[in-house]
């Protein structure tokens, strides 16, 4: 039998991602439809020693099924065995492709790159979460640093191994089963390879309150460090009770007119900002008060707030309303393919691995507790020795 | 990371600190209908909330027509 020969059942998901990839690469191959109990499934046993489908014959001869097709085509034996268009450039297979630029991220592609990996990195941007603050008082052996100066002294280190690098791309689906995982990015670039390291991070939580969606930019912001000095001068509430709240209230206190501190609860953070929030002169706050709307045409004018004791209806005229109640991981692109907790953070085991084999996870997006940088560069760090020692193994 | 882009492709911008002019701060506010966030990039009439390269050079083509013309 001459080319690519294809055993198939209905209903069996690798068999038909087998024939798309096929089709995809626009590589040839005759299908043969298997039953249970048929003379064609006992022909595909006889000829393959396997009972499962999908079972792939390239002249004749049986080479496995989808992962060993894809391997086949990725090492470019597929040609060898002239099954494949011999025109047809296979693209590049990289041994770790890492999902996010921040902290996490960043130290992966370090250590990986360091064991000779072939590494590509793929993120929004890069510093991640810690571009949305000013500086960092407690990363070893700096006692003080702008984020700005970390982030350079980050990416100078990782470039001076001279990853591949794609910035200002997200990646939006990827197909993690198979021993080759695929990863496609909105502009609709796709990568091949063996690992894949999420280092996706967190977000800003939104309120989800009419108003705030439509007014974002537009005096609705969720990075006091990035935005507080547009306020100057100006009016402005802020909304949520813990550390990041208190440290917005302190940073707007400086350039700000007067600050309404809106919470749904008694003030949460560390006693040392509550007291110096406490202190400062042009701060009222409302504990115990839920924020209903934000009110504003084309910029901010009103927020709306409920009393959670006397059900009381209020509205305070700002200019602004810095939204710091907390953060949601970026997990949703895997929420329905990897284990994640409550809080939709991946899950995963004490050496970065998720349910999937050749996926691992580190940072902010994991279970992990205590989200800080030097925490998150730590993981990225074992995410890359992890996916390093899987790698070895099936070699 | 908008200056820089617009650096490399050889235009000439005035570049406006609204943290501390507040007039600036009020005409960025006009133009753009509101807008509290930076950047605001003015082509021509054509304004931008935020740096998306791929639009800022299609706004920049404005540039060079006005200039063959
Ligand atoms: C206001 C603030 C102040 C903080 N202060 C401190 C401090 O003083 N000290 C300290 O140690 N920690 C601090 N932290 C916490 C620290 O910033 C985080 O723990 C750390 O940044 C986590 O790193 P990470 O790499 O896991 O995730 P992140 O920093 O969140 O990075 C994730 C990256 O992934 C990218 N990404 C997400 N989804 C996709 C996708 N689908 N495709 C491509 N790219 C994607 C993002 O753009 C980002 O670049 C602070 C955090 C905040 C918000």
């Amino acid at each position: 039998m001459e080319g690519i020969t294809l055993y198939s059942m209905g209903g069996c998901p690798f068999c038909i991602k087998a024939k798309s990839f096929l089709k995809e690469k626009g590589i040839g191959f005759s299908e043969i439809k298997v039953k249970p109990g048929s003379k064609k499934r006992e022909e595909m046993i006889e000829k393959t020693g396997s009972d499962l489908p999908p079972q792939i014959l390239i002249d004749g001869e049986p080479v496995g099924g989808y992962s060993e097709l894809v391997n086949l085509f990725m090492t470019r034996k597929l040609d060898e065995k002239g099954g494949a268009n011999n025109e047809l450039a296979s693209p590049v297979l990289y041994d770790v492709l890492i999902i996010g630029g921040g902290p996490a991220g960043l130290n992966a592609a370090l250590y990986s790159s360091r064991k000779v990996l072939k590494t590509i990195l793929i993120s929004n941007n890069i510093g991640g979460q810690v571009a949305d603050t000013y500086d960092i008082e407690n990363y070893l052996g700096f006692s003080q640093i702008e984020t700005a100066d970390l982030i350079n002294k980050f990416d100078e280190h990782v470039e001076k191994y001279g990853i591949e690098k794609l910035i200002g791309e997200k990646v939006t689906s990827f197909d993690l089963t198979g021993k080759i995982k695929k990863v496609v990015t909105g502009k609709g670039n796709t990568y091949y390879c063996r690992t894949v390291i999420i280092a996706t991070g967190k977000r800003p939580r939104p309120l989800n309150v009419p108003g705030e969606k439509e007014l974002i930019g537009r005096g609705v912001a969720y990075c006091s460090t990035c935005d507080a000095p547009l306020f100057s001068g100006a009016d402005v509430a802020v909304v949520g009770g813990g550390n990041s709240a208190l440290e917005a209230v302190i940073d707007l206190a400086k350039v700000a007119n007067k600050i309404f501190m809106v919470s749904l609860t008694p003030l949460t953070g560390d006693p040392i900002l509550i007291n110096k929030v406490s202190s400062l002169s042009n701060v009222s706050i409302f504990t115990k008060h839920d924020t209903t709307k934000v009110l504003g045409d084309s910029s901010v004018k009103e927020i709306e707030i409920k009393s959670l004791d006397t059900r009381e209806v209020s509205r305070l005229k700002v200019e602004g309303v810095f939204i710091e109640i907390g953060l949601l991981p970026n997990s949703d692109i895997v929420i329905d393919t990897l284990e994640t907790n409550q809080q939709g953070e991946i899950i995963i085991d004490n050496v970065c691995r998720t349910g999937i084999t050749g996926v691992f996870a580190c940072g902010d997006v994991t279970s992990i507790p205590y989200k800080q940088v030097i925490i998150a560069a730590g993981e990225g760090a074992k995410a890359a020795l992890s996916a390093y020692d899987y790698l070895n193994k099936q070699r | 990371m908008a200056k820089e882009f617009l650096s490399k492709k050889g235009v000439e911008f005035t570049a406006y600190d609204v943290t501390k002019d507040r007039d600036a701060l009020k005409e960025m506010m006009e133009v753009s209908g509101g807008a509290r966030t930076v950047p605001v990039i003015s082509v021509c009439n054509n304004v931008m909330v935020g740096f998306d390269p791929d639009r800022l050079e299609l706004d920049l083509n404005c540039l060079k027509q006005s200039t063959e013309i």
